[in-house]
């Protein structure tokens, strides 16, 4: 999954879900597409434990689907949860505002001060390449929670950054941006990083944090 | 290995899904003690697994316990970039194992502008490029495929080659190799010439007068034909890709060979005799590989797909059959007058992705001169109802600097082009009419081997004015870039001595040369020049009693059979020629002329041609 981009990861999906046999649905027309639809994009090179999507189904669900569906994924894929969903309103993507990271180093530096420091910013600009030209954008917004895990008091080089961050329509900041303006990295080191997506959370307007199988 | 790729090459390339292996279908075998067999297409990623013949082979030798057979291919050159900056060695996708690791390391060869290619994937694996320069340590370096009919510019590099269809010998070879793998490399060579009539191993013939310098080396090289397309050389299932190949579906070979003899096409004369797969089998394998891949998209794979027997039901069943599981069937390129109104509605849910057709040639006389037996009242009333059932796309192919063309015939190019945009917009929809035009280029084997390749200036002239009098026809027209045929003339019709501009151009830095924006002529020029060998002196024609270099490859048909097919039509024109219009004597054909338009040709499954 890492070395994938999104719509390569789509497609993976479309066809393991042709080669199950599970009864879903298709839409009308010359080109019949399965009725899937997937949250927020991982970018290519980041690691995940919590990506969802809603499949359409011809027949009533059944909890073995999922089992089925992870036997005929490539390996390192398999399917964690599934659940019914009736009436649904919104779109996963649409719905989905919140998203977890964490972050390997390897470094024995402690990048507490530099995360602190970039909280304390009213404003955070990077620069975002979009196809034929490079945007200014205040991420500031964006960020929730940025934390330095580090060493523990080991004798290890090896330290966590934990992110939360906004994704979705809202407005959105990658974790690789955060890096960079915290100056933990430079621009050419960034793609070495290992990054890890714990979590996608809707956050409603009581601040409830709720995962795509609980609401 | 894999860790190192990890840190220091996946997350630094721009597509690493075409390097990180692991798809659906692939084979990983423990690392035993077997014989080891890295395959690879020396193109990128995409490309490459879009050809059926990698998978069939990888599929036979794999299926075999005592073989590992593992995958290779160009890495594009960002990736070439990093994998110098590291020193890592390039790698097979399955285990991530160092090429010069392998026992043999084979490379399907399918067109000539990958030359630069292989010298890169050789060099970026630490071998030698050279066979003369490897050591028994070394990998055997091995070429197949459709243009090793013509192995000379790159002998050099191969310890050997594989001349023919290799379905039914590849396991031969390779027990062959596999019982004397301690021996020296030469003598591995030896035993390989000794038993299996189709190897040609360049360093046992004479460099100069090409002849054998030992007595078990055969004066010709028997291209090897597979007897039957057994259905157990499919693979079982088809490697599925993660990410988006130039093919994306799933590829069926429906029958190998061509019935129809266009004199320009060397594959009409390497794929003889006509084998046919019959519909159950067919049937049954799409079926089967549906659900083992998951794809949603089917093509029927041949050279000439209208000419499978009754095609029309083929596809009407098929589509039917697909249609219950979602899965599209793409249309084959089609012969006008198989193009029926039945087949038409059958097939009328599939995907529209367009329909090709292939004139060739603008009028019916050079249609002639080439064997192309289209007519274009044919092709008119074909296309009109391509429009009237629903598809928007037409794609046509000429081909342009053909042998005796003159301006007539570019003038009947931009007729049949002006036609054909008058039916688009005449019919109701957004009609797109594609043209493709390419300069001819003589290949090896073909009863036009003998004959004269356009310069790319006179191919530049005739793409200018061709051009210019379709500008307000509202079609696309697409050029291939001269300096390319070129070049693909000069390699396809070469001898030896183009080792050496191969290597200098590699030196150079020339890579996919086959890609418009990998292609850079001024390099190939610097690779000439640096070996006093001018290109231009490929493109003349030869004489039928000249020494070509392929001529120690045996086909099929004679070459007796060749100047008679080159000469046929060509002759009878040029005898009408002579003799004023209004002559009765027109009318009456020169012996031995056929009449210029056949009955299409009908053949039964065992290939056989039928009544």
């Amino acid at each position: 999954m890492r070395y994938l981009s999104h719509l390569d990861n789509v497609r993976l999906f479309e066809r393991a879900i042709r080669r199950s046999g599970l009864p879903v649905d298709y839409t009308q027309g010359y080109h019949p597409h399965i009725k899937i639809s997937f949250g927020p994009p991982l970018q290519l090179g980041y690691t995940s434990e919590a990506e969802f999507f809603d499949l359409v189904l011809e027949r009533p669900f059944q909890a073995s689907m999922a089992d089925r569906l992870s036997e005929v994924l490539p390996d390192g894929y398999f399917i964690m949860e599934a659940r019914p969903v009736v009436d649904k309103k919104a779109s996963l993507s649409s719905m989905l505002n919140r998203a977890v990271y964490e972050i390997d180093l390897i470094t024995d530096t402690d990048y507490s001060k530099q995360l602190t420091q970039l909280l304390s910013n009213d404003i955070v600009e990077i620069e975002r390449t979009t196809k034929d030209e490079i945007r200014v954008v205040d991420i500031r917004p964006a960020i929730y929670v940025l934390d330095f895990r580090g060493h523990n008091g080991e004798e290890s080089e090896s330290a966590k950054i934990y992110m939360e961050l906004g994704v979705g329509n809202a407005g959105y900041a990658r974790p690789s941006e955060i890096i960079q303006a915290a100056g933990i990295l430079a621009p050419e080191d960034l793609p070495s990083l290992d990054i890890h997506r714990k979590d996608l959370l809707y956050i409603n307007e009581s601040g409830e944090r709720l995962t795509p199988m609980e609401f | 290995m894999q860790h190192l790729l990890k840190r220091k090459f996946f997350p630094f390339v721009i597509k690493p899904g075409r390097y990180i292996g692991g798809e659906p279908g692939q084979i990983i075998k423990p690392d035993e003690n077997k014989f080891k067999v890295a395959l690879g297409y020396p193109d990128l990623y995409e490309i490459g697994m879009s050809n059926l013949g990698l998978q069939i082979l990888y599929n036979i030798i794999n299926a075999d316990d005592r073989f590992i057979c593992e995958r290779f291919f160009a890495p594009d050159r960002d990736a070439e970039e990093i994998l110098r900056r590291e020193n890592i060695p390039l790698f097979s996708l399955e285990n991530f194992r160092p090429l010069n690791q392998f026992d043999l390391v084979g490379f399907s060869l399918a067109y000539e502008m990958v030359y630069t290619n292989v010298l890169n994937i050789l060099n970026l694996a630490g071998i030698p490029l050279k066979a003369s320069e490897r050591s028994d340590e070394h990998p055997l370096v091995a070429a197949g495929g459709p243009i090793v009919h013509n192995p000379e510019p790159v002998s050099q590099f191969f310890d050997f080659f594989f001349i023919g269809e290799a379905e039914d010998s590849v396991i031969e070879l390779l027990e062959v190799l596999d019982s004397i793998r301690h021996l020296p490399r030469r003598q591995r060579l030896e035993q390989l010439v000794r038993k299996l009539s189709s190897v040609y191993v360049p360093q046992f013939y004479d460099s100069d007068t090409h002849k054998p310098l030992y007595d078990f080396v055969p004066q010709k090289i028997k291209s090897a034909r597979t007897k039957e397309l057994k259905k157990e050389y499919y693979p079982v299932r088809q490697i599925v890709p993660f990410i988006e190949t130039v093919h994306d579906r799933l590829t069926v070979e429906i029958m190998r060979g061509c019935p129809r003899g266009c004199r320009f096409c060397q594959a009409v004369s390497i794929y003889k005799p006509l084998r046919v797969r019959t519909p159950e089998e067919i049937t049954n394998q799409i079926m089967e590989q549906l659900a083992l891949t998951g794809h949603d998209e089917v093509s029927l794979l041949s050279l000439s797909s209208s000419d499978y027997p009754d095609i029309a039901s083929l596809m009407i069943q098929l589509s039917q059959n697909l249609q219950r599981y979602k899965v599209a069937l793409s249309l084959p390129s089609l012969r006008p007058d198989t193009f029926t109104p039945e087949l038409a509605d059958a097939v009328k849910t599939t995907r529209k992705t367009g329909l090709t057709f292939a004139p060739e040639a603008g009028t019916e006389r050079l249609r002639e001169v080439i064997r192309k037996d289209i007519t274009e009242d044919d092709l008119y009333d074909t296309i009109r109802l391509v429009f009237e059932k629903g598809w928007n796309l037409v794609k046509l192919y000429f081909m342009i600097g053909l042998p005796t063309e003159t301006d007539e015939d570019i003038d009947g190019i931009v007729k049949m082009i002006r036609n054909v945009s008058g039916i688009a917009r005449s019919i109701k929809g957004k009609n797109i009419v594609n043209v493709s035009i390419s300069p001819f280029s003589p290949k090896a084997h073909t009863p036009f081997q003998w004959d004269n390749q356009p310069s790319p200036d006179e191919i530049r002239e005739k793409n200018d004015y061709i051009k210019r009098k379709t500008r307000s026809f509202n079609v696309n027209i697409k050029l291939r870039d001269p300096e390319l045929s070129f070049l693909e003339g000069v390699f396809g019709r070469g001898g030896r001595e183009l080792s050496d501009v191969i290597e200098a151009a590699f030196n150079l830095g020339a890579r996919f040369d086959g890609w418009t924006e990998g292609f850079d002529f001024s390099l190939w020029q610097q690779a000439f020049k640096q070996n006093d060998l001018n290109p231009h002196d490929y493109l003349k024609g030869k004489s039928f009693d000249s020494e070509l270099p392929w001529s120690f490859i045996e086909l099929a048909q004679s070459v007796d059979y060749l100047i008679k097919e080159r000469n046929r039509e060509r002759n009878r024109r040029l005898f009408e020629a002579m003799i004023p219009m209004d002559s009765d004597v027109r009318e009456k054909k020169p012996p031995g002329a056929r009449s210029p338009f056949r009955p299409p040709i009908k053949f039964g499954f065992d290939g056989a041609a039928k009544d």
